[in-house]
Formats: C-alpha cells, sequence, structure tokens
C-alpha cells in the first residue's frame, strides 16, 4: 500500500482503476467499469457454453455469465478460494461477471505512468491489454474489457436475437 | 422529399397515445374493409364504425401536423363518407385501393417514429382514392397549367347560389387551383366565399355543391360569373381579393354583359321604428361563418321576429356564409333604438367571432324596405331565451326519442405501457421465487423447533403468502392476456391477397377469436400461423377446376380456429384440400436424401406424414413466392418449439389437412420437474414429461446399440444427461453421434447405481427417456434468458432461478428428443440434426 | 376555475385537450362516446362539455339533444372536423352554444372556452 499513497495525489488526469490478482499477476480495469465486487458464489454450469465462460449465477433476480479469467488469458487453473472473488463489470451493453482470485485494492493511476502492452511483460496475450502501469514496487497490468471477448463472442452477445 | 427529418407535434406522452390508437384504428380498418367487401354497405353500423375510424385517424394525424397522413386520411374518410350514405357502391378495385391506402398510413405511421419521411408515394393513392368520390365528368382530371376550354357547362339548379345582388356588370372569374395543392375543394370555396364579398356569385363550374362535396381536382379550373354589389371598379378588386387564397392563380377576369338591379334605397333615421337592420361582421379568422350566421340569426329572433336575411336562411343553412361581408339580418321590434342597439349588442357578441357593425331603422311595421329581393321572411319567434325552443326549423327525428340511457358507470380503462406490464410480471416472478425460499427456510426452522409455536406461526404465514402471491401472479397474468384476436385480425388480408396472387377461391372461416393468451406468447404465434396459412392456400387448396373436377365446392375452405385446453392454447389450421399424400412424401425424403428407402418404408403413416417437418423438405412442385424458398415447415417447427409448443398434423387423401399448434398460456412462468445430474440441479418443463420411473438396472436393454427401456410394451430410447453434459462441457460444443460414451451403450457402468431415474419426456409424437441421478421435485420455475452468449449451448433453453436463489438449466426437450432420435435411428447425425 | 366535460372517442385527442384545460386551471372529466357522456353530464354537472361529433354508441348531435333536454341551459361546444360543416350547423340549432374545428390550434381552444365560461 506504500505506492498507493505516493500516487493518491488528487491530480485530474489519474485513472482509477480497481486492482486484482490472477494467476498472481496484478490486473486492474477502470472503475466506471465495474458494478460491483461480489463473493465467490455457486456458479451453475451450462452444458455447451462456450470455453471461457464459466456459467451463470443469479444476481439479485438477474441471471448473468460468469468468465473465467485464468481460461481467458489460457493460464493454468486452480481451484477457487475463500479470496477469490466475481468483478460484475459492462461490456457490450451486457453485465457479465469475472473471476479472480482476489481484488486487492482500488488505485489512482498518473497517466504519464501508463506504457504501451508489451507481450514480454506478461504471459498473456497483448490484445487483452491496454497497458502496463509501473508503480514503484509492482506492475499492474490494464485490461481492455472491451477485448477480453473474443470477435465471436462480441458478435454474440450483440446479436440482437435472444434465445 | 424522401429522407427528410420530420417533426411532429406531440410531446412524447402524447406520442405515446397517439401511436397506439392510431394501430388500433388501422387494424380497425383493415379489418372492417374486407368485412364490407364481405357485407356489401347493408351493415350501417359498420359503415358507421368504418367511417369514425378514418375519421378519428384523420384528426390525430392532423392534429400532430403529419400532413401526408392526414391527406391520404381524408381521402380514405371521402371515400369511406359516401359509402356511408350508399351514394358509392361498394366495389372490389375500391376494396383493393383502400387497402392500399391503410397499408401506406402504416408506412407514414412508421415515420412518427423514425422522424424521416419514407420514400412512399401517395400522390396517385390519393388521386385514384378521389377519382372514386368524384364522377369522371364533372372534372376530367386537367393538365396542370392548361386551360380545358372544352369543359362543358354544368347547368346550376336554380337558386343554388344566391340570387343576383344590385349590381350593374356581369364578371368571368378563371382561376386555377395549384397542381399540388392538397384539399382543392378547400381552395375553390375559398375562391368563391372571397368573391361572394365582392357580390354575388351568380353560377360557378364546379358548382358550389360540387365543391361542397370536394369535387375539384388540384390542377383544375375554376370559373365563375360574380354580379358585384356597386359598380365600383371590381375587376381591381377582384385579383387582390383572390390574392389571399393561397395555391389559386387567377387566370383571366372578363366582363360579360351586364344586370340591372335597383340599388338599395336609403331610409332617414327613424328613431321610433319597428323595422331595424342589424349589420354583423364575422372575424378575419372565423372558422365556419354559416355556423356563427346560424347563431346570429337564432340570437336575433330572440330581439324580436326575424323578418329577413342576407344570407338567406336557407342559404346559411347550406353554407353560404361569406366571412368576409357583413351578415344583414332584418328584425321586427318595437322600440327605440337605443335600446334595440344595447340588446343586440349584448345578444349578439357573446357569439364568438362576431361583432354588431351597426344597427339601422329600416321600416315600420311588418312594411319591408329593402333589400327586397333577398329577403326571406323568417317564422315568428318566441321571446324565449333559450335557442332550443326557436320555432326555427329544427328537425327533431331521432333526437326527441333519446331517452335517458341507464345510468351504467363507464368502464373504466386505463392503458398500461406493456413494458410496464413486463416489468410487473418479473417482480411477481421475484416474489414466487423469495415465496418457495421462505417456505424452504420456515420447513428448516419448524424442524429446529426452538420455539414451535413461533414456528407455527411463521409456516402460517407462509402459506398465507403462498396464497397471496399465487393470486397476485392470476392477476397479473391475467392484466397480460388478451384475446387472440390481436394476432388473428391481420389474417383476413393476408388470406384474400394470397387467394388472389394464386387464383384460388378461398372461405376463410376463423373461429375462437376470444380466446386469451399471454402477450408473449402473442406476439410469437404470428409468424407460425402465417406459414401454415400460407401453406395451406398454396399447396393444400387446390385449383377451382380441380375441385369441380372432384366435386367439392369451387372454393376451398381454409378453417382458423383457437380454443383452450388446460394450460394451453390451441391453434388448429385446416383445410379441404387434397391432403398429404404419404408415398409422395416418403418418395420426397428419399430423393432428398433425407433417409434412406429403407428406413422409409419402415415408418408409420404418422411417422411419414412428420417428414414433412424435416430440415429441407418442401413438397411444392414450384417453389411460389408464397411459401418462400421451401423453408417452410421445419422452421414453422423450431419457431413453436422454442415457445414450449408442439405441432402437429393430420390430413386424409382428397378430404383435407389439419395442423394443430399447442402453446403454454405464458412464457414466463412454467412448472417444471427439477432433476439432478452431476451435482446440479436442471428443470425439465412439466408439459414435456410424461412420467418419472425408477428403474432396476437390468431393466435397461441395448437395443441398436443404444439404452432403452420398454415402457408399456413400447421401446423408450435413452440419454444419459450425464454423459451428453459431461461431453457437451468439455468441449465446448456438441460432438457429432453424442448421447453415448464410446464402448458400453449405458456408459460408465461403476460409477452408476444399481437403480436408476429416468424422466421419459415427448415432444410433438415423439417421446425419450432421460436418465438422470435424482428427482428433486415438482416446482413453479420464473424463466430467465441466458442471453447470447449461450446461443451455442445446445440442449439449453434457458434459466431457471430456484427457490434457494440457484439457477438451474431448463433443458430443451425438442433437442435432447431430435438428439435421440437421430442417434436412435442411425441416420447421418451431424450438428445440424442436433440443432 | 371551472369544470368541463371532455367528450372524444380519441384518447389522444382527450388528452390533448385536457392538458391545454387543466393549464388554465380546470378541472376536467372525460367521456369516450356520447352515451357516457350523457351519464356524466348528469353525475359530474359540468359548466362546459366539449363535445366530439363522430363518436360510437351515440354520435355527438344525439348527446347534445340528450343532455338539452335534460338541461336547456347546458353550455355545450362542439368539436368538429372540417368537412362536418352540416353537423356544425343541426348542432347549434339543437342549442350548441359554440364550436371548435379540429385540428384546433391551442389559442382557439382557450379562447372559445373563456369566452363561453365568462
Amino acid at each position: 500500500m506504500t505506492q498507493a499513497a505516493t500516487v493518491t495525489q488528487t491530480a485530474l488526469d489519474d485513472e482509477q482503476v480497481v486492482v486484482f490478482d490472477v494467476a498472481n499477476e496484478a490486473y486492474a480495469v477502470n472503475i466506471a467499469r465495474v458494478h460491483e465486487i461480489i463473493r465467490l458464489q455457486q456458479i451453475t454450469v451450462i452444458p455447451g457454453a462456450p470455453a471461457c465462460v464459466e456459467g451463470v449465477i443469479n444476481l439479485r433476480g438477474k441471471v448473468i455469465p460468469v468468465l473465467d479469467l485464468r481460461k481467458r488469458f489460457s493460464l493454468h487453473a486452480t481451484e477457487h478460494t475463500r479470496a477469490s472473488r466475481i468483478v460484475v463489470v459492462e461490456i457490450s451493453g451486457q453485465t457479465l461477471g469475472l473471476v479472480v482470485d482476489g481484488v486487492s485494492e482500488v488505485l489512482r493511476i498518473a497517466p504519464d505512468r501508463i506504457e504501451p502492452p508489451s507481450p514480454l511483460v506478461t504471459g498473456i496475450d497483448s490484445r487483452y491489454l491496454r497497458g502496463i502501469a509501473k508503480l514503484d514496487d509492482q506492475l499492474i497490468v490494464l485490461l481492455d474489457l472491451d477485448q477480453v471477448l473474443s470477435p465471436v463472442e462480441q458478435q454474440q452477445l450483440e446479436a440482437s436475437d435472444l434465445r | 422529399m424522401s429522407g427528410q427529418p420530420l417533426t411532429f407535434d406531440a410531446t412524447p406522452d402524447e406520442m405515446v397515445v397517439f401511436l397506439s390508437e392510431a394501430e388500433e384504428q388501422m387494424e380497425l380498418l383493415s379489418q372492417d374493409l374486407l368485412r364490407l367487401e364481405h357485407e356489401g354497405d347493408t351493415n350501417s353500423e359498420l359503415l358507421q364504425e368504418i367511417f369514425r375510424a378514418a375519421h378519428t385517424l384523420k384528426g390525430s394525424s392532423g392534429a400532430i401536423g403529419h400532413q401526408r397522413m392526414a391527406h391520404l386520411t381524408h381521402a380514405v374518410e371521402s371515400v369511406l363518407d359516401q359509402v356511408r350514405h350508399h351514394t358509392l357502391p361498394v366495389t372490389t378495385p375500391m376494396i383493393d385501393l383502400l387497402l392500399q391506402g391503410v397499408d401506406a398510413l402504416r408506412v407514414l405511421l412508421e415515420e412518427v417514429t423514425t422522424l424521416v419521411e419514407s420514400a412512399i408515394a401517395i400522390d396517385d393513392l390519393c388521386t385514384g382514392l378521389n377519382a372514386l368520390t368524384t364522377p369522371p365528368p364533372v372534372v376530367a382530371q386537367p393538365v396542370p397549367g392548361k386551360r380545358d376550354e372544352s369543359r362543358p357547362y354544368i347547368a346550376q339548379p336554380p337558386g343554388a347560389v344566391a340570387t343576383a345582388a344590385p349590381s350593374a356588370a356581369l364578371w368571368r372569374v378563371e382561376a386555377q387551383i395549384a397542381p399540388e395543392c392538397l384539399l382543392p375543394a378547400v381552395r375553390a370555396l375559398q375562391v368563391l366565399l372571397a368573391l361572394s364579398g365582392l357580390g354575388t356569385v351568380t353560377r360557378s363550374e364546379p358548382t358550389s355543391e360540387m365543391i361542397e362535396a370536394g369535387q375539384v381536382a388540384a390542377g383544375a379550373n375554376v370559373t365563375l360569373w360574380l354580379a358585384p354589389h356597386s359598380a365600383d371598379d371590381v375587376a381591381a378588386q377582384i385579383a387582390p381579393t383572390l390574392a389571399s387564397v393561397l395555391e389559386v392563380t387567377v387566370q383571366a377576369i372578363t366582363p360579360e354583359g351586364h344586370t340591372v338591379a335597383a340599388t338599395p334605397p336609403v331610409v332617414p333615421g327613424d328613431q321610433t321604428a319597428s323595422l331595424w337592420q342589424i349589420a354583423i361582421t364575422f372575424n378575419a379568422r372565423c372558422q365556419l361563418p354559416a355556423a356563427r350566421a346560424l347563431q346570429v340569426v337564432l340570437t336575433c329572433a330572440t330581439l324580436g321576429t326575424v323578418a329577413a336575411s342576407q344570407p338567406t336562411l336557407e342559404e346559411i343553412e347550406a353554407g353560404q356564409v361569406p366571412v368576409d361581408q357583413p351578415l344583414l339580418v332584418t328584425v321586427s321590434a318595437p322600440g327605440p333604438l337605443d335600446a334595440i342597439t344595447a340588446a343586440a349588442h349584448a345578444a349578439i357578441e357573446r357569439i364568438p367571432e362576431v361583432q354588431v357593425a351597426y344597427v339601422t331603422p329600416v321600416g315600420v311595421g311588418a312594411q319591408l324596405i329593402a333589400p327586397a329581393s333577398s329577403a326571406t321572411p323568417m317564422p315568428s319567434a318566441s321571446p324565449t331565451p333559450s335557442p332550443v325552443s326557436t320555432p326555427l326549423s329544427i328537425k327533431d327525428g331521432e333526437g326527441a326519442g333519446v331517452g335517458p340511457t341507464p345510468a351504467s358507470h363507464a368502464p373504466r380503462m386505463v392503458r398500461i405501457d406493456v413494458e410496464r406490464l413486463d416489468a410487473l410480471m418479473n417482480l411477481v416472478g421475484e416474489l414466487v421465487i423469495d415465496r418457495t425460499r421462505l417456505a424452504r427456510i420456515s420447513g428448516k426452522l419448524g424442524q429446529m423447533a426452538h420455539d414451535p409455536v413461533l414456528a407455527e406461526e411463521l409456516t402460517e404465514t407462509c402459506r398465507h403468502l403462498a396464497r397471496i402471491s399465487d393470486d397476485l401472479q392470476d392477476e397479473v397474468m391475467r392484466s397480460r392476456m388478451l384475446p387472440i384476436e390481436s394476432v388473428f385480425s391481420k389474417f383476413p388480408r393476408l388470406v384474400r391477397d394470397l387467394a388472389q396472387k394464386v387464383g384460388k377461391p378461398i372461405d376463410f372461416i376463423v373461429e375462437g377469436k376470444d380466446t386469451e393468451l399471454d402477450r408473449s406468447v402473442a406476439e410469437q404465434i404470428g409468424d407460425p400461423i402465417i406459414h401454415l396459412l400460407r401453406n395451406s392456400i398454396d399447396h393444400g387448396v387446390e385449383s377451382a377446376e380441380r375441385r369441380a373436377a372432384v366435386g367439392k365446392a369451387p372454393a376451398g375452405q381454409v378453417r382458423l380456429a383457437a380454443r383452450h385446453e388446460e394450460n394451453q392454447i390451441v391453434i388448429d389450421v385446416e383445410d379441404d384440400g387434397h391432403g398429404i399424400d404419404i408415398e409422395v412424401i416418403k418418395q420426397k425424403a428419399v430423393s432428398k436424401g433425407i433417409l434412406s428407402a429403407e428406413a422409409a418404408a419402415r415408418l408409420s403413416d404418422r411417422e411419414a406424414v412428420d417428414l414433412i417437418f424435416a430440415s429441407g423438405f418442401s413438397t411444392a412442385e414450384q417453389i411460389s413466392d408464397i411459401s418462400g424458398r421451401g423453408v417452410g415447415m421445419d422452421i414453422v417447427r423450431t419457431n413453436v418449439e422454442r415457445l414450449n409448443g408442439s405441432i402437429t398434423v393430420e390430413t386424409e387423401v382428397g378430404q383435407g389437412t389439419r395442423f394443430t399448434v399447442r402453446l403454454p398460456l405464458t412464457l414466463a412462468i412454467i412448472r417444471a420437474l427439477l432433476v439432478e445430474v452431476a451435482g446440479q440441479t436442471y428443470a425439465i418443463p412439466l408439459t414435456s414429461v410424461v412420467e418419472a420411473l425408477r428403474i432396476e438396472r437390468e431393466a435397461l436393454r441395448s437395443i441398436n446399440g443404444r439404452a432403452a427401456i420398454a415402457l408399456r410394451g413400447q421401446v423408450l430410447p435413452l440419454l444419459h444427461l450425464r454423459d451428453v453434459f459431461a461431453e457437451l462441457t468439455s468441449t465446448g460444443r456438441p460432438a457429432a453421434g453424442t448421447g453415448r460414451p464410446q464402448g458400453s451403450p449405458t456408459g460408465d457402468t461403476a460409477e452408476r447405481a444399481a437403480r436408476q431415474f429416468v424422466v421419459a419426456v415427448r415432444w410433438g409424437e415423439r417421446r425419450g427417456g432421460l436418465i438422470v441421478d435424482a428427482l428433486v421435485g415438482e416446482q413453479e420455475i420464473v424463466i430467465k434468458p441466458l442471453g447470447n452468449l449461450f446461443r451455442s449451448a445446445q440442449g439449453v433453453s434457458g434459466g431457471a432461478v430456484l427457490g434457494d436463489g440457484q439457477v438451474a438449466p431448463i433443458l430443451d426437450i425438442a433437442t435432447l428428443i431430435k438428439h435421440i432420435i437421430a442417434t436412435d435411428r442411425g441416420t447421418a447425425v451431424s450438428q445440424g440434426a442436433v440443432a | 376555475m371551472a369544470k368541463v366535460l371532455l367528450v372524444d372517442d380519441a384518447a389522444f385527442m382527450r388528452m390533448r385537450c385536457a392538458k391545454v384545460l387543466t393549464k388554465l386551471g380546470h378541472t376536467v372529466v372525460e367521456a369516450e362516446n356520447g352515451a357516457q357522456a350523457v351519464d356524466m353530464f348528469e353525475r359530474e354537472k359540468p359548466e362546459l362539455t366539449l363535445l366530439d361529433i363522430t363518436m360510437p354508441e351515440m354520435d355527438g348531435i344525439e348527446a347534445l339533444k340528450a343532455i338539452k333536454t335534460r338541461d336547456p341551459a347546458a353550455k355545450i361546444a362542439m368539436v368538429s372536423a372540417m368537412g362536418q360543416q352540416s353537423m356544425v350547423l343541426d348542432a347549434i340549432k339543437a342549442g350548441a352554444a359554440d364550436f371548435v374545428l379540429k385540428p384546433f390550434d391551442e389559442e382557439r381552444l382557450v379562447a372559445a372556452v373563456s369566452k363561453l365560461l365568462a
């Protein structure tokens, strides 16, 4: 949290992000895209769903899909733990849950700290990335939420006919 | 013009009402037009109703400033007005034109939403409609901009136009109505009225009757003969006067001989005269001056006896009152000038849009001094102030018969936005979930029984809540119900058009229009029914010649009927055509590669008929543009099944074919059987469940390499849901030939218990069994869409939120049964067959 | 302010008209056909009735006559479309105090109502 104090100068240009862990890496998404963060609950598996889709959960009466970011980033899948959380975000007008290993903090990041993505820095496909924030003792990968879904999934999501 | 942005004068809430009302009127119009064609103009109630629909539509579209819509509805209304007065016979071309008008109106109505002008042209339609109401010899289609000298002179009935006022000359005024003019008759009338201000119009072409009847075409010439009031240079006044009338161009003003008339004698004022002339002027913006004039004359009758007026009462009643010319009323009443003047001002100026210009004495006694020519004696009026009691010729035929209507309370109807009803339905769904949840918690607490009295009270409260939420659900469901008429109403038109297109006379019978169903279902069943109707007309019913040859009535009968059966709505589409020839079907299916000749030979008749629902099957010799591209019945079946419904067909060669569609009454809440497979709960719609059984493992048979059991003498092919789902989940999509793992037909037997549960399900005529791990129970579930991400998820049609808050996938029985049958038959199993 | 009975079979027209009237501070009661109008008139005793002519159940002219039989002093203005001149004339003979032509502009409606209620 030390670096948090150094960057929490209220510069207007600062970007406020939610930082979470996936497979021991720190990722972040813009806080404006995050609806809420909820505890992991039982996820219902839908047979035949796309591979990265874990299943669905009941979010106060609404059934929303849940994506596993480990699977999405082709990382080694592990059992969910007590620290696991579901980050509820909106992509292409649909509410989605992202399963993460844990949520650590909310940060303000000055724009000059953000560098363009480099595939060498992280193990994951650079198309999911919006940039890398270099903080004093840590690198945070900024996710491009709109790229988290594949073009095909994106199309499915935007298609008008609902099942 | 098209593509222009449009604006309309209505607030958003007004627009909502406007749109829904306009849609209603259009629906009514198209229905009633078909009835009109059928029944002719004998049903006066129908005639009134249909006229009202057009009239209301005209009024509303005019009010929001939708000119094109108002223009077209006016043309439609005019035709219907004449039909209603039996001055125009009902013909098929007329109905055609009117229906086209309604079609165009629908397009125009859409502009209200899109706010962009559509490409549709309505001029031809309006011209066509106007031609119906305009007798052709009267206004020959004029060539715009060209004067038509050869037009025959139309004799004017004597007295139709006001008698000549004092004047020195007769002027012939010729004016052309602009070709783009929307209401040419109104412009012509304005010309007539404007000129009446200068003198008396002795004659006109078209006649004033024709003008008032709207029989003036855009671009037409109007010719009037004017006898001016004064001998002043009238020619100089005519053009400026007409300049105020829009869309009219003066072509020629020519003097035509002289008429001789006396100028009114001016009588010196007599302060105690008993005959007075009251001059009343109209405001320039006065609408319907004739109506105001009538009010004035009626009011004058309260001052004394009306001896005469100019214009005369007849002229007033015929609507011939120029707005820019004073109305002169001669009243017989004794008294001093001041008193009469004061009384006249007081009484007359209560009438809007008129003022008393002057009151002048014109004579003594009943002796009228001037102007004699236009005076018409009035019956004496009683001095009571109530206009009703004036003895003027007030027709009170039916009016007197209007007794007090029974004090029935008007139905208190409220319009509710569909979205609100949907939201309400969702909330009720939530409540149903919580109710189930609460009941569960109450049950658990009851078992713990720390405080039995409190637990009992909770149980009681839960029971009450359950009852109330049931009632609430019923009420909300009912509020969403609407008669299937809303769906059926568009079909008579459709059938009529199709019948015309294929040249087969069709007798279309609709039954059970009042059958109610949920809005959600109503919105979705239209297309499948249209397909079935098209199929019946195109393929079912024979040609008239062929029908004659086999001794049937020339008109083919197509029957559409709806009814309730338990918790379903059942819709029949039936024809009395040649039926489905099973051998032809089999051959076709074999030639299309849908199945082998051997397999075809093995099929029962019923199974063979069902082949028409197979993908890529069409028996039509030619692909017509009516039934589409040969993708008929399989699409219908898919759509019906998607709604948790089923479709069956019965046919008899030479006698006809009947399709029966069964649908649930609502799509939002259903009863379901909950089962457990691999530790997760799934829901099976109860409408698809035949029965649930527990079987010993020994009862399992292997038939054609697949698991099956014998159930009441029939073989029931089985599907291990655990295996199917395991495979689906591991690959992310269904693999070809799934349904059983490689090797043993019953899967991993080591894991299986000695007893298993089978849910026998059916889809249409087909049956199959689903092997599950456990039966959980029956529950009311709220169906939630899963969203587009799960479109590839075969075998699951949606999600249900259960009492404990968990989501259970709802099994798509249609797909699963297809899956069973496809693998069972040993026919080609592809993703397509599963999809 | 006055109580006005608004009679029209088109909900859109009632809505639009009612807005103008309520803006003037009048109380508006509505009916959607002639028969209802007669009922409502007896129940609500409005100071002014705006009566559409073309309506189902009982048209405006009949309703006018029925209301006038019950209360000869009733103030009734007809609301009519262009081209219904003869009907308006009939209505005036039957005791209508005024008329407003559709589509009406607000100003005209306000003027007519104010004059009638004066």
